[in-house]
This record gives structure tokens, sequence and C-alpha cells, in this order.
């Protein structure tokens, strides 16, 4: 994980270096850090926001993940782990002042969780860089795992299952899904 | 082309209804519990309307709602999610609306949904005394500093590909809503006239008599349910 995360901050640096760059064409171009991981590019025209000069970089990874394919695990599990790993704060700082950090920054970070990858998303003011950047780098390095916020998060997510579950589209999903692949009963 | 985004070029299209009759005069207070099937967890609403006073109509006005919304939705002091939240486990989840409604009316919504094991009626007095202790104390000023500095960064952070789009978004969304419209530019001059002082006073005016509407919604089944629905 710290692998990746001090590719992400050289990533971000590089980024910086060429953020102001005018190209309306917005060519993604491929590259590769120091230590051979690749990633791609893409400088965005910038310099020409409304009032002041507000640079953004986003910087999105992807980490491969085989929890759904195997069959013991539970498929809730990456959902919870990613809310908490971002609700829960850190070692030193408090839930609240985690997110009062990324407020005050205009910085928004999300994870995304998909069948094969989980799909990390952070935008910040190029001047928040390194704040950013490390306050994230410590949020998903030693994530706090709360128990009242897994609870919290738990409940969040069997209650949008309980939601769903009563609607008639959720259930024709399901007896489509048993009559092409048979696995499952609609529930 | 600059000149058609501009907030200079907007004209209302829509002359301001009178609605003097659609709210009955005198403030009043609905509250009900009631108990759904096919719901997954238990809700609480409360909703307001509040005369207008105190803030012109116009761009202005609708700014210091937005930063009102805002710092009563923010885990800041001053702000309910502290409380809710963040302090305590009160409210899982929680969503609080401050708008204008037709120049007249100030209306306030707010829906939570408890975390486990707190009552409906727990979340109920926890946001009626932080939003109380709130009005009547006004925001402390490094809550709106703060607020107010988000919401500049916010607009001045448009994108100038953006803008035309932001402005449709903006006109399109307040036309729906038989409003008057302004553009981005209309409302970062808005912004830079505002002090702490407009939104207490604004905050002020929301804890007049008004009239309310509270309803604890539960799901049906759950032991917690049936107890707080027999008292």
């Amino acid at each position: 994980m710290s692998r990746i995360l001090r590719v992400i901050a050289l990533i971000a640096s590089m980024t910086l270096l060429a953020s102001c760059t005018d190209d309306p064409e917005r060519e993604a171009v491929s590259a590769k850090t120091p230590q051979g991981l690749p990633f791609h590019f893409m400088p965005i025209d910038s310099c020409r926001s409304t009032s002041r000069g507000i640079d953004k970089i986003t910087i999105m990874s992807a980490w491969p993940m085989h929890w759904a394919y195997r069959a013991n695990n539970n498929p809730a599990v990456p959902y919870v782990a990613a809310d908490s790993i971002l609700s829960g704060g850190t070692e030193e700082l408090e839930a609240q002042e985690v997110l009062e950090f990324f407020n005050d920054r205009d910085s928004r970070g999300r994870l995304y969780i998909r069948a094969d990858h989980v799909i990390g998303k952070l935008t910040f003011p190029r001047e928040d860089l390194e704040g950013v950047v490390s306050m994230t780098s410590e949020l998903l390095s030693k994530p706090q795992f709360d128990p009242a916020w897994v609870e919290r998060i738990k409940k969040g997510l069997s209650a949008n299952q309980t939601q769903s579950q009563a609607k008639i589209a959720y259930r024709m999903h399901a007896v489509a899904r048993l009559a092409v692949l048979g696995d499952g009963p609609p529930r | 082309m600059s000149k058609a985004i501009e907030g200079e070029a907007f004209e209302n299209p829509l002359p301001s209804s009178d609605v003097g009759d659609w709210v009955e005069d005198g403030s009043i207070e609905d509250n009900a519990s009631l108990s759904l099937p096919d719901l997954a967890e238990d809700i609480f609403f409360h909703r307001r309307l509040i005369p207008l006073s105190d803030c012109e109509p116009n761009v202005r006005c609708e700014m210091i709602a937005q930063i009102a919304e805002t710092s009563l939705s923010s885990t800041l002091p001053g702000g309910l999610a502290g409380p809710l939240r963040y302090d305590r486990f009160i409210a899982r989840r929680f969503s609080l609306d401050i708008s204008l409604i037709k120049d007249r009316y100030i209306h306030l919504g707010f829906r939570a949904r408890p975390d486990r094991g707190v009552l409906l009626k727990s979340v109920q007095r926890v946001f009626e005394s932080s939003l109380r202790a709130t009005l009547e104390n006004g925001l402390p000023q490094e809550t709106l500093d703060a607020i107010l500095l988000r919401l500049k960064n916010d607009l001045d952070g448009v994108l100038e590909r953006d803008r035309p789009g932001y402005n449709h978004r903006l006109a399109w969304g307040r036309l729906r809503l038989g409003k008057t419209i302004f553009s981005l530019s209309d409302q970062q001059k808005a912004l830079l006239d505002i002090r702490s002082n407009d939104v207490n006073r604004f905050l002020k005016a929301l804890s007049k008599p008004d009239r309310a509407l509270k309803r604890s919604v539960f799901a049906q089944g759950s032991a917690e349910t049936e107890k707080d629905l027999s008292k």
C-alpha cells in the first residue's frame, strides 16, 4: 500500500508540473513512474477558471481485487470497508476533523467498489497537494475501523438493501438472473 | 457571447404571483406518529414554514439561505452534524433543507434516520434542542468564516468553459420553481456583500412562531416501534 501511495504522490507532482498546459485536445499521455508503474496523464485546460486560477488535480487509482470471486467471502465487506476507511478518522484526528479538513480544502475523496477492482478518486486544489495526499495516505494505510462507525455503515447498507428488495424492479431482476444464470433464488 | 451569460442579460420571465391565500395565518404544530409497511428503518420528518422577514427576496437572500443551510448541516460549531452524527451516535444520516418559498416564506425541512438502538424521539429531541441553541445564539464567527470561504471557492472554482452549463442549470432549476433567475456572477457579487450578522439575523427569524409539521414514521414490526407507538 505504501508503495502505491508513494506512486500517487509522484503522479500528483508530475501532474502539477503540467497542469497549466493549454491543451484543448485533452490528449491523454501514457507514462511510467520511476518505479515502473504505468499511468495515464491528461492535462485539462484548467488555468482559466472564472475568477482566480484554481487548478485542481484529480488522481484516480485502481487496485485489483478478487473478493467478489471467492464464494466464501461475504460480498458486503468491501462496501462496508470502503465507507469505514473514509469515515472513521485517523489515529490523531476525529472523524469530523477529517471531514472538515477536506471541506476546508475543497477536496473530495471516494472509493468505488467494482467486482474486480477498488477505484479511488481524489480531487484537490494544487496548492493543497501535500496536505491532502498525506491525509489520504493516512486514511488508506492506517484505517481505524471504529466499531461504532462500522455498525452505522452496516445499518445503512442493510437498510438500502431492504428498501431495494421491496421494489418490483429489483425482484424482476432477481427472477431474470435466476432464469439466465440459475445462481440463486429470488428474494 | 460573454454578454449572454452575464446576469444583466437575464430578465425575469415570470411575474411574482400572489400567494397570500396559500397559507393560513397563525402558528400551528402538527405532531404525529405512524407506522408503515415495506419501510427498511424508522425516519423522523420535520418541516416548518416561517414567514419571510428581514431579508429582501433576491439573490442575496437566496445566498444567505444557502449559507444558513450549509452551516447548520456541517460539523462545525453551531452545526447539527456534531450533536447528531459525530459527538454522539444519534442519527445515522440526516438532511436539512432551507429554501425560500414564493418570496413569502422560509421552508425548513429536516429528515433523519436513527443509529442502531436510538429511538426517533431521541433524534427529535437532539435535533430540536441543537437547532434552538444555534438559532438563539447565532453561528460562531469561525463557522461563518469557513462556510463563506468555501462557498466563495466553490463559485470561483467554476471553470470558464463550464460557466454556460452552470448558468443553464441554475436558471432551469429556478424556472421550474417559478422563481426569479440569476447567474453565477450575480451569486459571486451577492456573496461579497454578506456579513455574519446577515446570516444570524436570518437564523433568528427561523425561531419565530411558525407552522410546523413533525412525523415519526416507524418501520412496521420493530419492537421499538410498537413500544413507541403505544404511548
